[in-house]
């Protein structure tokens, strides 16, 4: 995909045109689908965050700056309707306890009647846990580990060195598997 | 078969675990580890879950009723302030480039006391630290893994000793052990003391500070005079030093200097 015909386009939605609106969902939406889904490990739900980014997009395209990559600045937005997907369910219910939830983390299982059904719940239990961790544990986590960004492309946007998010993101996993171990004694 | 590895190094070789670039020996023995080790088994778990098919992979896969009809689900949302007028009229509270979460960075920034004292170590010349290069870190894994776990272990165990009050620190008994320590070992080993122990007292900072080296560059003394007077420099300082200022970690320093330095 062309950067430059998609700014081309982009402008043109920026202008108001509806007809270049439509060809960037068109041409993006299946990136933001397949990125959303590492986050749902289900396509309906993928759909409905891309749906949303699209919609944040629409009303804030008067505010994106020509001179940025058009995707970069869609990425931006998308990712942040991804985290308010994981963070969401946890603000609504401040009342309850996280660790009490989290413990019900399993891993699935290799004999598993479903694999596919099994694979959905253990990502929604791992994004559950996530909503455990520190904001930036959280963030490099989410980056690295579920979006497969670049390492040290996340350490230079977040401003952070290197190392510092190498130690983060070990932090973050470990305190993940923490939290699945209590399931071991079971079965 | 004997757990030989440390967790800390098995942390650091997750992905090429997952990805499968390690050497044989390498791999098995983190594999072992792994077993052995229910943290670091578990975590190998979640990266190799997570790890699933790979977003090209699930760009291709989506289905076609997701995608279709997307414009004119959106449209629909939109609904009555669907005109680019309305658009105009609708801030959102969306700011790209700037992701959310982020705030508690601002407090992880290097202080630029913790720049200037990197540079007073590692520049050089400028307090009679030689550095040298040694082998690239991701490839002593595989060539000397149990001298590094070994090295490793002993580190821990010295520096586990230390958290006690005592007068000299045993992590600094442990530097002058050894002849030389390398930049990830000096890492490991300030990454177990206590974060905010003090590596560089405040008066001995002053003293540092009072007689530069001559052949320390006109960045340094810029960044040095910058530096308040009055704070001390503790681990915590170094290790994000070291980090900031990209020190490659299989970087040798002799041991007797650095703990002249810093004692
Ligand atoms: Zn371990």
């Amino acid at each position: 995909m062309d950067e430059a015909e998609l700014r081309t386009l982009a402008l043109a939605a920026q202008e108001g045109d509806e007809r270049a609106f439509e060809a960037l969902v068109r041409r993006l939406t299946r990136s933001l689908v397949a990125l959303a889904f590492r986050y749902t490990s289900d396509w309906d739900a993928a759909g409905d965050l891309a749906q949303e980014t699209w919609i944040r997009v629409y009303r804030s395209l008067g505010r994106w700056d020509p001179k940025r990559p058009f995707t970069g600045w869609l990425h931006t937005i998308h990712r942040n309707v991804c985290r308010d997907h994981v963070r969401r369910p946890w603000e609504r219910r401040q009342e309850s306890r996280p660790v009490e939830r989290i413990q019900r983390l399993e891993a699935p299982g290799s004999h598993a009647p479903d694999a596919l059904l099994e694979a959905r719940e253990f990502r929604e239990r791992v994004m559950e846990a996530a909503r455990g961790l520190s904001p930036s544990q959280q963030e490099v986590f989410l980056r690295v580990d579920v979006e497969e960004e670049d390492q040290r492309t996340v350490a230079r946007e977040l401003g952070i060195r290197y190392g510092t998010l190498r130690v983060t993101l070990h932090t973050a996993r470990r305190r993940l598997a923490e939290w699945l171990r209590p399931l071991e004694g079971r079965t | 078969m004997m757990d030989s590895v440390d967790c800390r190094v098995f942390e650091d070789q997750l992905e090429r675990l997952v990805d499968g670039t390690l050497a044989d020996v390498a791999r098995d023995l983190l594999e072992a580890h792994g077993e052995a080790c229910t943290t670091c088994g578990r975590q190998l778990e979640l990266k190799r879950h997570l790890a699933g098919p790979s977003l090209a992979e699930l760009e291709a896969r989506v289905p076609l009723h997701v995608v279709d009809g997307m414009y004119g689900r959106v449209r629909d949302a939109l609904g009555a302030d669907a005109s680019a007028s309305a658009r105009e009229a609708q801030p959102q509270s969306v700011r790209p480039g700037r992701p959310a979460g982020l705030r508690g960075w601002s407090s992880l920034r290097v202080p630029l006391l913790a720049a200037a004292s990197l540079i007073l170590l590692v520049a050089t010349g400028a307090l009679g630290l030689q550095l040298r290069e040694a082998r690239l870190r991701e490839a002593r894994l595989e060539l000397d893994l149990e001298a590094q776990r070994a090295r490793v272990a002993g580190l821990r165990t010295l520096a586990g000793g230390s958290r006690g009050a005592s007068s000299a620190p045993s992590w600094l008994r442990l530097l002058s052990q050894q002849e030389t320590i390398t930049v990830a070992e000096l890492v490991e080993l300030l990454d177990r003391v206590p974060s905010d122990r003090v590596i560089v007292s405040e008066a001995r900072f002053r003293l540092l500070k009072s007689r530069p080296s001559s052949r320390m560059s006109r960045m340094v003394d810029g960044l040095l005079d910058r530096v308040p007077a009055g704070e001390a420099l503790r681990a915590t300082d170094l290790l994000q030093a070291i980090d900031e200022a990209s020190v490659r970690r299989d970087l040798t320093l002799p041991t007797a200097e650095l703990v002249d330095l810093l004692s």
